[in-house]
């Protein structure tokens, strides 16, 4: 069996800020190493080539495994469909945009709008994840639509915005702005959930299971046992995350709203939590 | 706890299930319901959803929906769609006792030791059957009546299949996933139910007209 195509960066190619769309596991898939190497990245006139930016080992296929420093690389795994790409390192923005199927790995942090207008696939971040996760693509009315993201550290600021269908799992907090405008989907935080977090939401439902302090447009309809969660908590720890010792046995507090706009979201928060 | 439900089609199962979803479960305290077999897809949430009254809300958790819809005592949590394949139903074998009293007993040893298993189901009230059938009647009406080569009472009335000694017989019926399933379960039941009182153990075959698949108990017990 052959060894996963892996390319290194270049000392000499740290720091280096490129449009790194395309450098997917199903474009490479069928090339020679050679081809690989020779093949032009980012975009513009004067494209450096692979092989110019990365030492390239193993054989093209259904894996892709990236190392180094890519805080420069813009849009790895963009629109990717199918494979695994994994970054071993800091991601840059945008990382996984528009992706719609495969499984992108980060073992490391990731940059601002990772998973912008996501539709399918599995975005896993290892480290943390910066502003706008699981955007809307500029322009467009909808965030995330379909595919999970899940992050083991924190988020920044505006995560999930109109957010259409899928999951999100955060590790530890959530920035302020979490979900506005949400449409439907999941949002669970196994830390503390930011403040502001739903405004002008539809529907669809946030987990805080270290608590949050829901705005006013959220109305407390009490408390009480949701069977529902335990099947996410399921995944959660299949996935390798540990959920606080009391997300099973609470019961929880549930405000809905967003009142301003059609009311039918809610956020969930376990008792004592608040 | 699981519940295996088996219909003589995948329409008429689907209704069932429904309805028998909607009726039994549904209305139950704490319960929620999920697909535990993989197979043809068929309604189970996804019209019982309707009862939410538009509060219901649905959630995609590794590629299955479920939906959840509002109840007194909270929410009831039901898989959209269940799993249809095809099973084995009717796998029988009669217990002959020298009582009534004593062939119930075997029964009951039967019974208990069969529902141990895995993939099999005793379909009737109590897993035991006393009116077992034949196929046709004097009636044209009747598809099945009275196995009255096994009745007691009608010993010198008809040509018999009861021995001397024999006073009562129970059937106990099986439906399971598979043959293989329900062979297994035959053997455990054919063994546990033998002991004191029993005069012989035999099964309903119908003349081999009835279904596709033969189950001799000889062969399954050596």
């Amino acid at each position: 069996m052959s060894a996963p195509l892996r390319l290194k960066l270049r000392p000499k190619a740290d720091g280096i800020a490129i449009d790194a769309e395309g450098l997917l596991p199903e474009r490479l898939a069928g090339l020679s190493r050679g081809e690989v190497e020779r093949l032009p990245i980012g975009t513009g006139g004067g494209r450096p080539l692979l092989g110019d930016l990365f030492a390239v080992s193993g054989d093209p296929g259904e894996s892709l495994d990236l190392e180094g420093d890519l805080s420069g690389f813009a849009r790895l795994g963009a629109g990717m469909t199918r494979g695994r790409l994994t970054l071993v390192g800091p991601a840059g923005p945008c990382a996984g945009s528009g992706m719609c199927g495969g499984e992108l790995c980060i073992e490391g942090p990731a940059s601002d709008r990772a998973g912008e207008g996501m539709r399918g696939g599995l975005l896993r971040i290892r480290g943390d994840a910066g502003d706008q996760l699981a955007s809307p693509l500029p322009g467009h009315p909808h965030g995330m639509n379909r595919g999970a993201i899940i992050v083991e550290g924190s988020v920044g600021t505006m995560s999930a915005t109109r957010m259409r269908r899928g999951t999100i799992v955060i590790g530890r907090d959530a920035a302020p702005g979490a979900a506005c405008g949400m449409l439907s989907g999941t949002l669970i935080v196994l830390g503390r959930l930011g403040e502001g977090a739903g405004a002008l939401m539809r529907r669809g439902t946030l987990v805080a299971l270290g608590g949050a302090r829901p705005l006013p447009v959220f109305l407390d309809a009490g408390a009480c046992r949701h069977p529902f969660l335990e099947l996410y908590y399921r995944q959660i720890e299949a996935a390798g995350l540990a959920l606080p010792p009391t997300a099973r046995a609470a019961r929880y507090r549930r405000h809905v709203g967003d009142i301003s706009d059609l009311g039918q979201g809610e956020i969930l928060i376990p008792e004592g939590a608040e | 706890m699981s519940v295996l439900l088996f219909a003589v089609s995948g329409k008429e199962l689907a209704r069932q299930v429904e309805r028998r979803v909607g009726q039994c479960v549904l209305t139950a305290p704490t319960s929620a319901v999920f697909s535990g077999i993989e197979g043809e897809p068929i309604s189970l949430g996804k019209n019982l959803r309707f009862f939410g009254d538009g509060y219901q809300n649905s959630k995609v958790i590794g590629g299955r929906r479920y939906w959840r819809i509002p109840v007194m005592d909270g929410e009831f949590l039901v898989e959209d769609r269940a799993g249809v394949r095809k099973g084995v139903a009717g796998g029988n074998f009669l217990i002959l006792g020298e009582t009534a009293g004593a062939a119930l007993i075997a029964a009951e040893r039967a019974v208990e030791a069969i529902q141990a298993l895995p993939g099999v189901i005793l379909p009737f009230p109590g897993g035991i059957v006393r009116s077992g059938s034949k196929v046709g009647s004097k009636y044209k009406k009747m598809i099945a009546s009275t196995n009255s080569a096994y009745c007691p009472t009608l010993r010198r009335s008809v040509t018999t299949a009861l021995p001397e000694e024999a006073g009562g017989v129970y059937e106990i019926v099986i439906d399971g996933l598979g043959l293989a399933e329900v062979e297994r379960a035959t053997a455990v039941g054919v063994r546990a139910a033998c002991g004191p009182g029993v005069v012989r153990i035999s099964a309903g075959n119908y003349g081999g007209k009835l279904g596709k698949h033969l189950i001799r108990l000889r062969p399954l017990l050596q």
